[in-house]
Formats: C-alpha cells, structure tokens, sequence
C-alpha cells in the first residue's frame, strides 16, 4: 500500500511540476466552459446533457495525450528500469499511474462545475441526474483512460501511445455503427451494447443504469489487468 | 567451531537466457560475497548488461535462479529485490524533480518511511556530496552530479548486492576517479558487481574478475591463481603440438592447456599458471621440444589472464 501511495504520489508531482497538468486542466475548463456559455447565448440552451456530451468529446481527444506518457514516456527516459527493478509489483505501479491520473481528471471535471453554478442561479435544477451525469462522464473518462495506460505499457513511444488509444477509443465509440453492417445478426445486439456512444447515453442524461456501470468498469478493469500483464510480459 | 563459509549475497544459480533464437546466457554460475568487487567484463554484446538486469529482477531469467541477500527472486514477490541496488547503464532519473525528492522517491518506493527515509536521504546527499545541490533540479545537472545520484539511488534502504552497469561511462577522468572512490567505499560491507570493458577501472577497482563471452563466465582470477604461483607466458615454434601437449600432461596432469594457442602457423603460445619451484622444469621441458622465442613470468596481470582465456576461446573456436 505505501509502495502505491508513493507512486501516486511521485506522478502527481510529475503532472504538477511540470505544466501538463496546468495545460490539460486549463484546456478543459476553457473548452467546456465555451460550449457551455455558447449554448446558453447563442442556441438558448441550458443543459447539463448538451454540456455532459461535450465534456465526453473532450474527454475522448484529450484521454489518450494525458495517459501516453505513463509507461511510454518511462521507457523513453530509462526510468522504467528502475521502476521495475525497484519493490514495487506491476499492478502497483500501473494502478497507481491510473489513479494519478484519475486525480487529474477529477480536477478537470470539477472545474466544470461552474456551469452547474450558473445553471443554478439561473433555474432550479435537479441535481440529481447533474450528479448522475457527472458519475457517467467520470466513468467514460476511467475507461478513456485505463486504454490509454494499456497503450502506453504496450508502445516504446508517446505519439503511438496516443494514436493507437485514439484508434481503439474511436473503434469503442463507433462500435454500434458496424452493427448496420450486419443487420438481423446475433452480432447487432454485442456491437450495440459493446458501443461507448449507446452506454454512455443513459450515463450523460443522469440515469445510473447498471449495465452501463458495470460495461465501463469492466473495460478499466480489463485494460488494466492486461497493462499489468504487459510490462510482466517485457520482463522476459 | 563453526567451518561454514557465510552466505553469499548474490548467487546465479543456472541462469539461461535466450533472445530471438540465440543463448545469450547458458548455465550462468555466480556466487559473490559481501565485500567483494566483481568486474564483470566482455565484448559489446555479450549479454552483460542482460546478466545484471537479471540479477537486478529486472528481467526473469528462461531458467536458473538468483537469490540476493538469501532470498530467491520471484516474480510474484516484488519484495525480493528490496536486498537490491542497481545503477543501469543509463542513470534513471526524473529530471523535473529535486535531487532530493528524487532521492525521497526512491528511498520509500524501498520500503523507507518517515525518520528513517529521512536518514536514508540525508545520508546518501551527504556521502555523495549532493547537500549543495538537494534543491536543485536534476534536469540542469551535470553527467557527474547525475551519475552520483545514481549511485546515491543504488544505495537507498542499503541493499546488500549493488549492480553497477558501467558506471564510469562517459565521465571525464576526474569524475572517473570520485566514482571509483564512491564505489570503493560502499563496498566495504556489500557485493559489487560492475560491468565494464575498461581494463583499468577492473585493475583500479575489482578483488574479482569475471569474464562474459558465448554465454558463459570465466573466472579469470581462477584462471590465473597467481596467489599460489605464477604465470608462464612462453611463446615458441613447434611442429609436432600433439607430442607437445603428452609431454606437457605428463609433466603435470592437472595442467590448463586451454592456454596453448596457436599465433600463426607453427607459432604458438603457451599461457599456464604454475607453482614457482616448477617453473624451471617447465621451461626445460619447453626448451626439449620446441624453439622457444620468448618467456615471461611472474604473476599475471588482468589483461593477460584475459588475453589469454580470450586465445584460448578463439584456439577453442577454430
């Protein structure tokens, strides 16, 4: 456990001394905020499900460029060496490069709670479903994430960390779109309920359906079982 | 009283290690005591870094077992390496970070906490003469400061086995020196290991040599048991080598002959370690069946025990 505490620790500071955390952040709220603010003077919309949706757009593009240099970057600067060769098991350390980076999200979706500060002064919300909501783009984000992590330990490189977690995200998010490809099949129904697009839909409306929760779970806690699996693997 | 020899803070026990079709380690045998310096010496290549990254648990041997403070490493107890310190050959450093957090960093990722991670790192900035530089950033170091980081990492949780993969690379000749020194001084109660393949540093630094060619380790202090006797460096022409190597064997049955080696045609080259007092009847049986061109005695020095074990490989080979 202390050895865990001390990674996250280690990455935080990583995020925090140098400006990728300050940039990710900052680009969120701005990039939200301006969605938001858009919708609300131009299209005369005051929605948290419009501004949920662009939040998991976001989410999506900017997912694989924070998560790319977990291992990726480790294995570029020689330091992934002395992170294996240290005490320290690979779910260790990959649970708690994810959870750092977790960390990191949750500030960027905390400073879009502004909007819900602005929709509050100017309606009486219910705050249920924004909860819901925010719960649904904090588990699109983990998934996001947690293939990025799986990525980064497979790539000796950053850039094709992140290109191949954009292609695997964007597969996950047109998924139900193959479905057409085979209409009336047995596949329709895996490929539909397999999309990020259709789970995510109930999450964003503030409706907590279960199958989604655990769909998105289970794709975190697999793509980080096999990135664990990945650096054991490179050890022979 | 007790007659047992205490135990070994490093053992290679049959390590096999192969990469894409080819053995790089085969049936490695090591076993290193706490005070020793090992050199491990070899051509580019060879599997030297691969042998220290193995006995690092860094990476897991095919077979063979390494055991490190009395305890195997495995795979599934990551605590094993905690007897550990390994310096790779490029310094693993966090070049955002402070020298001292750094230092922190690493210092409880093995296990230290509070006073006593304190302590760690107090110590390892002051035995490193890092204390000037704790705050600054380790990106704006120089290589010196950064390879003493190293090593001050290696050092952390004061493992009993300290692998070292050429630690001097790239260091100018008055680094080289204070590396040499560091080293010297955290040997005093660990196993070293170093790989290297400059011969001074092994002169400068090692109680121990050992060297990694085809996959295996010749030990080349054994090879040369100078502490018993000495070594013969005799080279001469000879046309009838077989009659040579009986007279030789019959002279001494247990006598190495690996050390003959052909130079060129009927020129060869005789490198044996005997006792002093039988130093004579060996050249006089040398003297009796060959021109002998030239002798040197005396107790060998690294390089010629490595010229030697190297000849003969290649005698060997061919």
């Amino acid at each position: 456990m202390n050895g865990y505490l001390i990674v996250v620790a280690r990455e935080l500071e990583h995020y925090f001394v140098t400006p990728i955390a300050y940039v990710a952040i900052a680009t969120f709220w701005a990039a939200s905020g301006f969605f938001f603010s858009f919708n609300a003077l131009f299209v005369s919309a005051i929605d948290m499900v419009t501004a949920f949706h662009n939040m998991s757009l976001l989410l999506l593009l900017m997912m694989p460029l924070l998560s790319m240099r977990a291992f990726a970057e480790e294995r570029h600067n020689d330091t992934l060496e002395l992170l294996l060769s240290l005490p320290l098991s690979e779910t260790t350390l990959v649970l708690a490069k994810y959870t750092a980076l977790m960390i990191v999200v949750a500030l960027m979706l905390a400073g879009s709670s502004v909007a819900v500060a602005v929709l509050a002064w100017t309606a009486e919300p219910d705050y249920g479903p924004i909860i819901g909501g925010y719960v649904g783009v904090f588990l699109l984000a983990a998934a996001c994430a947690a293939v990025g992590v799986l990525a980064s330990s497979c790539a000796q490189n950053q850039v094709v960390a992140a290109v191949a977690s954009w292609g695997v995200l964007l597969g996950f998010w047109f998924l139900d779109y193959a479905a057409n490809l085979v209409p009336g099949s047995a596949l329709v129904v895996w490929l539909q309920h397999g999309s990020f697009s259709v789970q995510y839909l109930d999450l964003i409306r503030g409706v907590i359906s279960r199958g989604a929760v655990v769909y998105f779970i289970s794709i975190c806690v697999c793509a980080l079982v096999l990135a664990a699996q990945v650096l054991a693997a490179r050890r022979y | 009283m007790s007659t047992e020899s205490p135990p070994a803070a490093l053992e290679l026990r049959g390590i096999c290690k192969r990469y894409r079709r080819q053995d790089v380690l085969k049936q490695l045998e090591l076993l290193v005591q706490p005070g020793e310096i090992v050199g491990l010496l070899g051509p580019n290549g060879c599997g030297k870094t691969t042998t220290l990254r193995i006995a690092a648990g860094y990476l897991w041997p095919d077979s063979g077992q390494v055991v490190a403070g009395g305890q195997a490493l495995r795979p599934d107890h990551p605590d094993s390496r905690r007897h550990i310190g390994y310096l790779p050959e490029r310094v693993p450093l966090y070049d955002p970070f402070s020298v001292e957090r750094y230092l922190r960093f690493v210092a409880g990722a093995r296990g230290l906490h509070g006073q006593a991670r304190d302590r760690a790192v107090d110590e390892a900035l002051l035995g490193f003469d890092l204390v000037d530089v704790r705050r600054r950033i380790i990106g704006q170091l120089s290589k010196g400061y950064r390879q003493r980081i190293g090593l001050a990492q290696a050092l952390l949780g004061d493992p009993r086995v300290l692998l070292l993969d050429e630690p001097t690379n790239g260091l100018d000749p008055f680094q080289i020196i204070e590396a040499r020194e560091l080293i010297r001084s955290v040997a005093r109660d660990r196993a070293v290991i170093f790989s290297t393949h400059i011969m001074q540093e092994v002169v400068a630094l090692c109680t121990r040599v050992v060297y990694l060619n085809n996959g295996t380790l010749t030990d080349l202090s054994m090879a040369g048991t100078a502490a018993e006797g000495g070594l013969v460096d005799a080279r001469f022409s000879c046309t009838d080598t077989d009659a040579l190597r009986r007279a030789l064997l019959a002279f001494d049955p247990q006598l190495d002959l690996s050390g003959l080696v052909c130079l060129a045609g009927e020129q060869f080259q005789l490198v044996v370690s005997i006792a002093v007092e039988r130093r004579a009847d060996l050249l006089r049986l040398l003297a009796n069946h060959t021109a002998l061109e030239s002798v040197a005695s005396g107790v060998a020095n690294i390089e010629q025990r490595l010229i030697a074990v190297i000849r003969a490989e290649a005698g060997n080979a061919a």
